[in-house]
C-alpha cells in the first residue's frame, strides 16, 4: 500500500451540498455535507448504492453541474478552470460516443480538442489502441461495437491526454471477466506511474482488491471513509478450531468474550481480541485438547458496506 | 478557435451522416429537378413556376433540415452523454456552443448551395440564361434558414426536443409574416396602400391588441426580409444594398441568438 | 462579470437591430419587395378570413405560387360547371396568394366585367360589374406594372364595356411601350389606340396614330386603309367645323350617313355628335348618341357619352341661366 495520507491533495470536497430542482419549485437533496480528499498516486474508491450520489459527485468534480453550497477543488483550482481539464481523463458510466465514427476517428477528434499535432495524435492513438487491445477494430464504426468494446474505447479516450487524474465511472461493469481483469491491471499499472485514479463502482470485490482508500456514500451522505485496512480491521476476528475440548475450557473462553460454535465434532472459537489467542491455545492444550487451526479473519468490504448501509437506515442495495 | 472548429467539423460530419438529412435532402433535390415537369399547369409562366417551386422547396425542406438538426443538437449530446466527455476535456461551454452553431451553419450552407445550384441550373435552362435574381434569392434563403437554425439551437439548450421543434417552426411562421404584424399594428400608416378608407376609432381593446402585435413584431426575427420573390417574378431589380443589409441583419440576429444560447447554456446542468 | 458582458452585448445588438430593420423595411417598400398578402386590405374586407388566409399563406411559404396554381385548376372546374359566382372567392384567393399570377388577374377582371355583367338584370348592376372588373385589373396592374396583358385588357374593357374612351387610351398607351409582347401585340395595341381616338372623335389624333403605325414597320394594310378612309370621309368636315362652318360640316356628314356602306358605322355618328357638341347643341349631340347606342348595343362609347351628356344637360337645367358647359370634355 502506498503512503497516501501524507501525499498531495488532488481532489478536495468540503461540506458539499447539492440540490436538484424538481421542476415544481421543490428540490431533491442529492448530496449533503460531503467532505473527502483524494491524494496523488492513490486509487480512490467511491462506493454506494444506486442513487447515493456517486455520479453527482463525479459531475461536480468535472464541472458539469454546480454545487448548491460547499467547496470543490481539483488540483487546487475550481473545477470550472479550463486548465484543470488538461490533467483530467474521464470515462462515463455506460459510455456512448459518436457512433458514426470509428475508433481512429473518435480518438483523433478527442486528440484535436487538446490541440495535439497530427503526428502526436497518431502516435498517441497507436499506443492507446494497443493498451486497450482494440487495434483490430480500429476501422470498425462504433455503432457496431459491443458494450465491452465501447468501454475499452472509452478508456482510451479518457487516457488520450495522459491525464494525472483519471475518473472512472463503473469501468468494469458489463465487461467479461478477462476484460475486467485487464482493466484492473491497467489501473494498477497507472498507479505505479504515479497517476491518481478516482473509481466509482458498486463491484465491491474489485474495489477492495485495488483501492487504497474508500468512501461509502449513502443517500448523499458519507457514512464510512478511510483506507481499506482501516475499514476492514475493526471487523477482524481470530478463529480457533479445536477438538476434544473440556467443559472448563468452554467456561474460560466464554469469559474472554469469544463466541463458541460446534461444527462436525469440532469446536470453533471466535476471538475479537487477537492478543488473547496464545492464552486460549495454551488453555486448550493444557486440558488435553487439540488445536486444529488458527486463522485471522476479516469481513469483506461487501459485508462492511451492507452493514453500514443498513445501520444508516437506507433502502437495500438493489 | 481551434476547439470551435474541431467541434464544428464534427457536427457537420455527424449531420451529413444522419438518415433523415439525406431523405429530406434528396427529396428536395428531386423536387427541384422535376419542377419543370409540373410547370405545365401554368402555361406561359414556366420560368416563374420553376422559380416558385424551386425556392419553395429550398425554404421548406431547408427549414425541416435546419429545425431538426438544430433542435436535436444539444439534447442528443446530453441523451447520449457524449457531452460529458467533451466538456471534461479543455472545451469551454461557449466554444462548444459556437462550434455547434458553426457546424449547423456549415451544414446549412452545403445543403442550400447544392439545392440552389440545382435550381439555378434548372432555371437557367428554362429561361435560356442566368437570372442573377435567382442567385440573390438563394443567398437570402441561406441566411433566413440560418436564423431558423439558430432559434432551434438556442431553444435546444433548455427545452425538450418536441418543444424546440414546435417553438422553432412557430417562430418561423410568425417571423415570415412579421411585416403583416406591423401593418395590423399601425393601420393608419399603411392606409395609403389600402382601398378602403374607413378607419375605426381606436378602442382600448384595439390599443392593447396593437401593443401586443408590435411587441411580437420587435421580438421575432423578420424572416420576410429575406423574401424577394415579388421582385423576381415581376423581373424587377433586387438592389445589392438591400441584399447586403439583409445579410447584415441575418448575422446580427444570429449573434443575438447565439449569445442567448450561451447565456442559457452557461448555467445548464447535465 | 462575464455574464454581464454577454447581456450588455446582447442589448447593444438588439438595439442595433432596430434601425437596420427600419432601413430594410423602407428599402423593401421602395423596391416593392413586401410580401404579397396585403393583410390590412384583407383584414378590412373580411376580418375573419384574413388571419386564416395569412397563416395558410405563410405556411405555404415559397409554395404560395404553387398553391395558387392548384386553385387555378379548381376555378377552371367551377367555370366549366357554370358556378360563376363561386369562382370569385377562389380568384380572389389566387390573386392574394400569388399577385404576380397575371393570367389570374386577367381572367378575374374579364369574368366580372363580361360574364357577370351579362347575368345582371338592371343597367346599374351591369355598370357596377364593369366597374368592379376594371378595379380588379387595376389592382393586378399595381402588382404587375409591366404586364402588357393586364394593361391591354384594362384598356379593352374600358373601350368595349365601360365606354370611357379617354381611360381606354390611357391604358393602351401604357401598354404600348412594353416589350414583353407576343407577335401581333404591338400593332393590336396601336390600332386600338387609333380606334379609341376615332370613337372619341379626335380625328387629328386618330389620323396621326394611324400614320405613326407606319413607323413601327407593322404595315398590314389596315393602317393604310384607315388613313385613306379617314382622309376621304372626315378630314373635310373636321376642318369646316374647326373654322366654325358647322352647317357645312353637318351637311357633309348627312351626306355620309346616306351612304349604304356607312349604315352601321359608329365613327360617323360619333363625329356628327361631336360637331353638334362643339356647335353648342349638346341636346342634339346627346340624342344622336342615345339613338345610336340603342341601335348598336356594342358601342359602349356611345352609351357612355349619351349618359354623360344627359347628366350634364340635367345639371344645366337645374341651375337655369348658367352659360353651360359647352367646353366639357367627354
Amino acid at each position: 500500500m502506498s503512503n497516501t495520507s501524507a501525499g498531495e491533495v488532488v481532489v478536495e470536497l468540503r461540506n458539499v451540498r447539492k440540490e436538484y430542482p424538481t421542476g415544481w419549485g421543490g428540490t431533491i437533496l442529492a448530496l449533503d455535507d460531503v467532505s473527502f480528499e483524494v491524494y496523488r498516486g492513490e486509487i480512490f474508491g467511491l462506493v454506494g448504492p444506486n442513487g447515493s450520489g456517486k455520479t453527482t459527485t463525479l459531475k461536480l468534480i468535472l464541472g458539469l453541474i454546480f454545487p448548491t453550497s460547499g467547496e470543490i477543488k481539483v488540483f487546487d483550482s475550481s473545477p470550472f478552470d479550463i486548465s484543470v481539464k488538461n490533467k483530467i481523463g474521464f470515462l462515463p458510466d455506460g459510455p456512448y460516443f459518436y457512433d458514426f465514427l470509428n475508433a481512429d476517428e473518435l480518438l483523433d477528434f478527442y486528440g484535436r480538442l487538446f490541440g495535439y499535432s497530427k503526428s502526436e495524435r497518431k502516435e498517441r492513438i497507436e499506443q492507446l489502441l494497443d493498451l486497450v487491445g482494440m487495434k483490430r477494430f480500429r476501422k470498425m464504426p462504433l455503432r457496431n461495437y459491443s458494450k465491452g468494446m465501447m468501454q475499452r474505447i472509452g478508456l482510451a479516450q479518457a487516457l488520450i491526454n495522459d491525464p494525472d487524474l483519471l475518473l472512472l465511472d463503473e469501468p468494469t461493469t458489463g465487461i467479461d471477466p478477462i476484460g475486467a481483469h485487464d482493466i484492473k491491471q491497467l489501473m494498477l499499472k497507472l498507479r505505479e506511474q504515479g497517476k491518481t485514479i478516482f473509481l466509482c463502482s458498486h463491484l465491491l470485490a474489485d474495489v477492495q482488491m485495488i483501492c487504497d482508500r474508500v468512501v461509502i456514500l449513502n443517500l448523499g451522505r458519507v457514512i464510512r471513509k478511510g483506507t481499506v485496512k482501516e475499514l476492514l480491521e475493526p471487523t477482524a476476528v481470530t478463529e480457533i478450531v479445536a477438538r476434544e475440548v473440556s467443559e472448563e475450557v468452554f467456561k474460560y473462553v466464554s469469559e474472554l468474550g469469544a463466541t463458541v460454535e460446534r461444527r462436525d465434532g469440532d469446536v470453533v472459537f471466535r476471538l475479537l481480541d487477537h492478543d488473547r489467542a496464545p492464552e486460549v491455545i495454551e488453555t486448550i492444550r493444557s486440558h488435553n485438547g487439540h488445536v486444529v487451526s488458527i486463522t485471522r479473519l476479516t469481513e469483506t468490504l461487501e459485508d462492511v458496506f451492507i452493514k453500514a448501509v443498513k445501520e444508516a437506515g437506507a433502502p437495500q442495495i438493489t | 478557435m481551434r476547439v470551435v472548429w474541431v467541434i464544428a467539423r464534427n457536427t457537420f460530419h455527424e449531420a451529413i451522416r444522419r438518415k433523415f438529412f439525406w431523405v429530406i435532402f434528396l427529396f428536395a433535390l428531386v423536387a427541384i429537378a422535376s419542377a419543370n415537369l409540373f410547370s405545365g399547369i401554368a402555361p406561359g409562366e414556366e420560368k416563374k413556376f420553376v422559380f416558385d417551386f424551386g425556392l419553395g422547396s429550398i425554404t421548406l425542406f431547408g427549414m425541416l433540415i435546419v429545425v431538426f438538426l438544430g433542435a436535436t443538437m444539444i439534447p442528443s449530446e446530453v441523451d447520449r452523454r457524449t457531452i460529458f466527455t467533451i466538456l471534461s476535456k479543455p472545451v469551454r461551454r461557449w466554444q462548444f456552443l459556437i462550434g455547434k452553431f458553426l457546424g449547423l451553419a456549415l451544414t446549412t450552407l452545403v445543403t442550400v448551395a447544392c439545392m440552389g445550384a440545382l435550381l439555378i441550373a434548372v432555371h437557367s435552362y428554362i429561361a435560356k440564361g442566368l437570372d442573377i435574381n435567382v442567385v440573390k434569392a438563394v443567398v437570402l434563403a441561406f441566411f433566413q434558414l440560418l436564423i431558423v437554425g439558430a432559434i432551434a439551437l438556442a431553444a435546444s439548450t433548455r427545452g425538450s426536443l418536441a418543444f424546440n421543434i414546435v417553438f422553432a417552426v412557430l417562430v418561423y411562421f410568425v417571423g415570415a409574416q412579421s411585416s403583416s404584424l406591423l401593418t395590423l399594428a399601425e393601420p393608419e400608416k399603411h392606409l395609403a396602400h389600402a382601398h378602403t378608407q374607413h378607419v375605426e376609432p381606436v378602442s382600448w381593446k384595439a390599443y392593447v391588441f396593437r401593443g401586443v402585435l408590435k411587441t411580437i413584431y420587435w421580438l421575432v426575427p423578420h424572416l420576410d426580409n429575406f423574401d424577394v420573390r415579388q421582385a423576381i417574378v415581376t423581373d424587377s431589380v433586387v438592389p445589392w444594398q438591400t441584399i447586403f443589409n439583409c445579410i447584415l441583419y441575418g448575422l446580427l440576429y444570429c449573434s443575438v441568438l447565439v449569445i442567448v444560447a450561451i447565456v442559457l447554456f452557461q448555467d445548464q446542468e447535465f | 462579470m462575464r455574464k454581464l458582458l454577454l447581456i450588455l452585448s446582447l442589448v447593444i445588438l438588439i438595439l442595433a437591430q432596430g434601425p437596420l430593420q427600419s432601413l430594410i423595411y423602407k428599402q423593401r417598400e421602395i423596391y416593392k419587395l413586401l410580401p404579397p398578402i396585403d393583410v390590412l386590405v384583407l383584414y378590412q374586407l373580411m376580418p375573419a378570413e384574413a388571419i386564416t388566409i395569412t397563416l395558410v399563406g405563410t405556411m405555404l411559404g415559397g409554395f404560395r405560387g404553387v398553391a395558387a396554381k392548384m386553385l387555378w385548376l379548381k376555378s377552371d372546374e367551377y367555370w366549366h360547371s357554370g358556378r360563376w359566382y363561386s369562382m370569385l372567392p377562389i380568384m380572389r384567393t389566387i390573386t392574394w396568394l400569388d399577385p404576380s399570377f397575371v393570367q389570374a388577374w386577367d381572367t378575374a377582371g374579364w369574368h366580372v366585367a363580361y360574364n357577370l355583367r351579362a347575368e345582371a338584370k338592371t343597367e346599374e348592376e351591369q355598370d357596377e360589374y364593369v366597374r368592379r372588373g376594371c378595379e380588379i385589373l387595376e389592382e393586378g396592374i399595381r402588382w404587375n406594372p409591366k404586364s402588357w396583358q393586364l394593361l391591354f385588357q384594362l384598356g379593352w374593357t374600358h373601350y368595349d364595356k365601360s365606354g370611357n374612351l379617354a381611360e381606354a387610351i390611357k391604358w393602351f398607351k401604357r401598354a404600348r411601350p412594353l416589350e414583353d409582347w407576343k407577335p401581333g401585340d404591338l400593332p393590336r395595341t396601336h390600332h386600338m389606340i387609333a380606334h379609341a381616338y376615332e370613337r372619341l372623335s379626335d380625328i387629328p389624333m386618330a389620323l396621326k396614330t394611324w400614320k405613326d403605325d407606319f413607323k413601327y414597320e407593322h404595315y398590314c394594310g389596315a393602317n393604310k386603309g384607315a388613313v385613306e378612309t379617314i382622309t376621304e370621309r372626315y378630314v373635310v368636315p373636321w376642318k369646316l367645323m374647326e373654322q366654325g362652318r358647322y352647317e357645312e360640316a353637318i351637311a357633309w356628314m348627312d351626306k355620309l350617313l346616306e351612304r349604304e356602306e356607312l349604315r352601321h358605322s359608329s365613327i360617323v355618328r360619333h363625329v356628327l355628335a361631336e360637331i353638334y357638341r362643339r356647335m353648342g347643341d349638346l341636346e342634339t349631340a346627346q340624342a344622336i348618341m342615345e339613338q345610336w347606342s340603342n341601335k348598336n348595343k356594342l358601342d359602349a362609347g356611345a352609351r357612355y357619352k349619351a349618359k354623360l351628356w344627359k347628366r350634364m344637360l340635367e345639371e344645366k337645367k337645374s341651375s337655369k341661366g348658367g352659360l353651360a358647359g359647352t367646353q366639357a370634355q367627354p
